[in-house]
């Protein structure tokens, strides 16, 4: 039961910095500029 | 209250190691007691209340919280005590309601009394303004009072400070003290200090480790009440011969402290103070001053981390 409150916290604590949040939105800008990539190929084909 | 003492240490030893910090150390703690744990740095004392409190093992002995063994049931004395370490376990980047929510369910309450116990420490360690404020933001002072609520929140009867009053301004010391004070009527407290005027101030008993050994193990009237007869500290505006004074039944030694100032050694009931009082006015030596002298818990303190007297020989003989 500890162990889930201890994880919880650390979880909340991840998102109370913009670091979490900002891995995110680099995650987020490399997947759409893959799924781009893959539209144009499958267009051209 | 003499009874079943609520924590009971025996024989404790820790090695760190080849430097032996606790050396067969042996006490017990009353319910509702304030204990204080003094002595010089690298006595032993964090070491003492890491392992009370669980967070050490000790190289050999035993330790046992109402009436259960540490060792063997570590999850069921840990539920008995609260903690306060030298540096209070904070999450600055949470608030003092996000924080004490988390402890409390640490301590295993149910969701459901979680808020009223917030509530309550709030109350107790003053706190009542500062629940939705980031830790990281508090000053030094709310920041241990966090600690302490973080410590008593869910009212355990065994409360373990370690030096909690470190780093404070006098007014936030006088408050933390007084905090201490409040709580001793329900929970037992061991708190250790290098302060000797706080030990004075909130402890019942005090201990004096030195070198992982206990020195001295008293309450604090008696430490601090002096000796049978005692010795007198008298000033006189027009001071006479040490033999003039010597003369005077029922006193044993004189001391000569320079301007005036004596310190005399009374035979206890002999009646010298009374005999010196009217000696002085039928000379004119003109006493302006009387003291009976007490020990301040310092004197006794440093005599016996610097080994001048045998700890018998500091205090009054019991009644």
């Amino acid at each position: 039961m500890s162990i889930l409150t201890i994880a919880g916290r650390e979880l909340r604590s991840l998102f109370l910095s913009p670091l979490a949040w900002t891995l995110l939105a680099v995650l987020q800008a490399i997947l759409s500029y893959a799924l781009l990539i893959q539209m144009e190929r499958f267009a051209e084909w | 209250m003499v009874g079943i003492p609520f924590v009971e240490v025996r024989d404790l030893h820790r090695t760190y190691g080849p430097l032996a910090v606790l050396r067969g150390l042996s006490f017990e703690l009353q319910t509702g007691e304030v204990l204080g744990l003094l002595g010089p740095n690298g006595a032993g004392k964090t070491t003492t209340l890491q392992i009370l409190s669980g967070a050490l093992t000790p190289s050999s002995g035993r330790v046992s919280i109402g009436g259960k063994d540490l060792i063997a049931e570590p999850r069921a004395c840990k539920l008995l005590l609260g903690y306060l370490p030298e540096h209070p376990p904070l999450y600055p980047e949470l608030t003092v309601d996000e924080y004490l929510g988390f402890c409390a369910r640490l301590r295993q309450l149910r969701r459901a009394q979680v808020p009223a116990a917030v509530e309550r420490v709030r109350e107790q360690c003053g706190l009542e303004d500062t629940g939705r404020r980031l830790i990281g933001n508090l000053s030094k002072g709310f920041q241990q009072r966090v600690g302490i609520a973080q410590a008593i929140i869910h009212s355990p009867p065994l409360v373990i400070l370690d030096e909690p009053t470190v780093g404070l301004d006098p007014i936030q010391i006088r408050e933390i003290r007084r905090l201490i004070r409040e709580l001793a009527g329900e929970h037992s407290i061991i708190l250790s200090t290098h302060i000797l005027a706080e030990a004075q101030a909130v402890c019942d008993r005090v201990q004096i480790i030195n070198r992982g050994q206990i020195m001295l193990s008293e309450t604090v009237d008696r430490v601090t009440g002096g000796r049978p007869g005692g010795s007198v500290q008298v000033a006189f505006e027009a001071p006479p011969g040490i033999n003039e004074i010597e003369a005077i039944s029922g006193i044993e030694s004189v001391e000569s402290l320079g301007s005036g100032r004596f310190r005399l050694r009374c035979i206890p009931n002999s009646g010298a103070r009374e005999q010196l009082l009217s000696e002085s006015l039928g000379k004119r030596w003109g006493l302006c001053e009387l003291t009976p002298e007490r020990h301040s818990l310092e004197e006794v303190f440093v005599r016996l981390i610097a080994g001048e007297e045998e700890p018998a020989a500091l205090l009054e003989p019991r009644a």
